[in-house]
C-alpha cells in the first residue's frame, strides 16, 4: 500500500544542468522509446536520488501499513476473515522486502533506510498516523486504502526504473486480491444488520479526509514534477491520480448505499473531473510532520521490533561476510 | 483519543520512556543473495531479484516466500551476490566479446559455470546454459553473443538447486 510522492522534493532544477548533456541526452531518448534504466546504467544524479527518495518511502509505507490492520488479526470476525487478514499483512510485509530491495540497487543501503525510518528522518504514507478503531476501519483499509494504492502502483509500473518497475508487477497482482478481499468485507457489513451498516458509515466518515489527502497535495501547491514526469519517475500528478480513484470507488460506494461525507462530491460530466470540497491541507501538512494520532505510536512500534530482533541479527552475522551492492 | 490508550496492543505493553534504537552498523541486515526463477520446465532461469540472508539456506527460504509464494515455479535457484560476476553494459555500442579483458579471471581447477544474458528486449537475465573452464570466468561472446551484458555465476561455490512440482 502507498499513497501518492506527498513528499517528493525538486528543490533544485540546477542539479540536471551540471549533467553531462550528451549521456542525459541519452538517457532522455532511451526512456522516450519506453526502455527500462536499469542499475548499472548511467543516470542522472537527481534520478536517482528521487527514486531512492520514492521508492524507500513505498517500502516504510508497506511495513507500518500493516501495523493498523496487523492489530485486528486477533479481533477478526471468525476464522476465515483471521486467515485472510494473516495472509494480506504478510504480503504487505513481503511488499515491503521487495521495495527495499528495489531502492537498494540504487546504492543506499538498507541499514540506512531503515534508520532513517525509525529516526525519523523518512516519511511514509501519511494515511497510516490515523487509528483503526472498529473493524469496520480495517474493512475501509483493506478495500479503499488498497484501492488507492493500486491506482498510484500501476501508474508507477509503467516508469522507466527497471527494479521498482517488476517490484511493482509482482506487488500489483497481490494487491488486486487484498481489494477483492476488502470489497467482500465491505459488501458483508452493508448487506448485514443496522449496528455493522451504521459501524461501516462512521468507518467512511473517519477516513474520507485521510483517503483525499492520500495522493498528495492539490497539483496546484504541489512541487513542481515536470521533470520527474519526462523521466518517467512520477507518471501522473496527484490529481490525476486522486481523480481516477474516485471516478472508479465512489459509484462502488454509493451502489452500497453509503454516504460519502462531502456535500459537493460531484462528476462533472462533460469534463470527466470531480468536484470535491478541497481537502485540509494544513493538517496533511501537520500530520505529516509527525503531530498526528499515532506518528509515535507507529515508529514506537517498528523501534520496539529494532531493539528485540537485534540479537537474533548479531548471532547470525558472520564475520566473514561481505557486502557487495545486488544486480538489478 | 487519549494518548495513553493505544489501539495496539503491543503499544500499551512498551516501556514508557523508549530510547532511540542505536544506529545500524555494517552489515546489520546481512548479505544478499540473487534470485532466480524457472517458471516453467524446460523455460531459462530469469532474474527475479535479491533476498537478504545470512547463508544459503536462509537465502533459500526467504526466495521461496518473497518470489513464489503467489507465483508457482518449477524451479528457484540462489547465489550470494558477490559469488557473481558480470560485464559492464555496452549499451549496444559495442560486443561484449570485445571486453573479454575486462572480466577478472580467477584462478584454480576446472569449475562450471552458469550463464546468464542480458539483452534489451529481456532485461531480466535469462539463463543460456552452462559451461566449464579451467578456472577463469568465462568467455563473453560464445553463448550469448548478441547480449548487451553477461554475468556468470558459479555453481560450485553456492547455487542452490530446486526441483519442484
Amino acid at each position: 500500500m502507498y499513497g501518492g510522492s506527498s513528499s517528493l522534493d525538486v528543490s533544485s532544477a540546477d542539479q540536471q544542468i551540471q549533467e553531462d548533456p550528451i549521456k542525459l541526452r541519452a538517457f532522455e531518448e532511451r526512456i522516450a522509446r519506453g526502455e527500462k534504466i536499469e542499475p548499472v546504467d548511467w543516470m542522472p544524479a537527481l534520478y536517482r536520488k528521487q527514486l531512492i527518495r520514492m521508492i524507500e518511502q513505498h517500502a516504510h509505507s508497506e511495513i507500518i501499513g500493516a501495523l493498523p490492520e496487523g492489530t485486528w488479526i486477533t479481533r477478526a470476525p471468525g476464522f476465515r476473515r483471521k486467515l485472510a487478514l494473516m495472509a494480506k499483512v504478510q504480503d504487505e510485509v513481503g511488499h515491503g522486502q521487495l521495495l527495499y530491495s528495489a531502492a537498494e540497487t540504487l546504492g543506499k543501503t538498507r541499514e540506512q533506510m531503515i534508520d532513517d525510518l525509525i529516526n525519523g528522518r523518512s516519511k511514509y504514507s501519511n494515511i497510516f498516523n490515523y487509528p483503526a478503531f472498529t473493524w469496520a476501519d480495517a474493512c475501509f483499509i483493506s478495500w479503499l486504502v488498497d484501492a488507492g494504492a493500486i491506482v498510484n502502483q500501476l501508474a508507477n509500473a509503467k516508469g522507466s526504473y527497471g527494479p521498482y518497475c517488476r517490484a511493482l508487477d509482482r506487488i500489483c497482482a497481490e494487491e488486486s486480491f487484498h481489494l477483492k478481499y476488502g470489497h467482500h468485507c465491505v459488501i458483508y457489513l452493508a448487506a448485514g444488520t443496522k449496528e455493522q451498516r451504521r459501524m461501516f458509515q462512521e468507518a467512511l466518515n473517519r477516513w474520507w479526509p485521510p483517503m483525499m489527502h492520500f495522493f498528495g497535495p492539490a497539483d496546484k501547491i504541489s512541487a513542481h514534477t515536470e521533470v520527474l514526469m519526462k523521466w518517467k519517475v512520477k507518471m501522473a500528478t496527484n490529481d490525476e491520480m486522486r481523480n481516477q480513484f474516485l471516478d472508479m470507488y465512489v459509484p462502488k460506494v454509493w451502489e452500497l448505499g453509503f454516504t460519502i461525507p462531502d456535500p459537493v462530491l460531484k462528476k462533472d460530466t462533460a469534463t470527466g473531473k470531480w468536484h470535491y470540497t478541497e481537502p485540509d491541507w494544513e493538517e496533511f501538512k501537520r500530520v505529516i510532520n509527525g503531530d498526528g494520532p499515532c506518528n509515535k505510536e507507529r515508529l514506537a512500534v517498528r523501534k520496539i521490533a529494532e531493539q528485540r530482533g537485534k540479537w537474533v541479527r548479531d548471532a547470525l552475522r558472520s564475520r566473514d561476510m561481505s557486502y557487495v551492492t545486488p544486480l538489478a | 483519543m487519549a494518548s495513553h490508550a493505544s489501539l495496539d496492543p503491543r503499544v500499551n505493553r512498551l516501556p514508557a520512556n523508549m530510547e532511540n534504537p542505536d544506529e545500524k552498523i555494517a552489515l546489520d541486515q546481512l548479505t544478499t543473495f540473487e534470485v532466480f526463477v524457472q517458471p516453467k520446465p524446460g523455460k531459462p532461469f530469469q532474474h527475479e531479484g535479491i533476498v537478504h540472508a545470512s547463508d544459503i539456506e536462509m537465502a533459500y527460504l526467504f526466495a521461496k516466500e518473497s518470489f513464489t509464494r503467489r507465483f508457482t515455479c518449477s524451479s528457484l535457484c540462489v547465489v550470494p551476490t558477490g559469488q557473481v560476476t558480470s560485464s559492464p553494459m555496452t549499451e549496444w555500442t559495442e560486443s561484449v566479446f570485445d571486453r573479454l579483458d575486462q572480466v577478472p579471471s580467477t584462478e584454480g581447477s576446472s569449475k562450471t559455470y552458469e550463464m546468464f544474458v542480458l539483452t534489451a528486449t529481456c532485461p531480466r537475465g535469462n539463463d543460456r546454459g552452462s559451461i566449464t573452464t579451467g578456472g577463469h570466468a568465462g568467455y563473453p561472446g560464445t553463448v550469448g553473443g548478441e547480449g548487451s551484458s553477461e554475468c556468470l555465476g558459479n555453481t560450485e561455490s553456492g547455487v542452490s538447486f530446486y526441483s519442484g512440482k
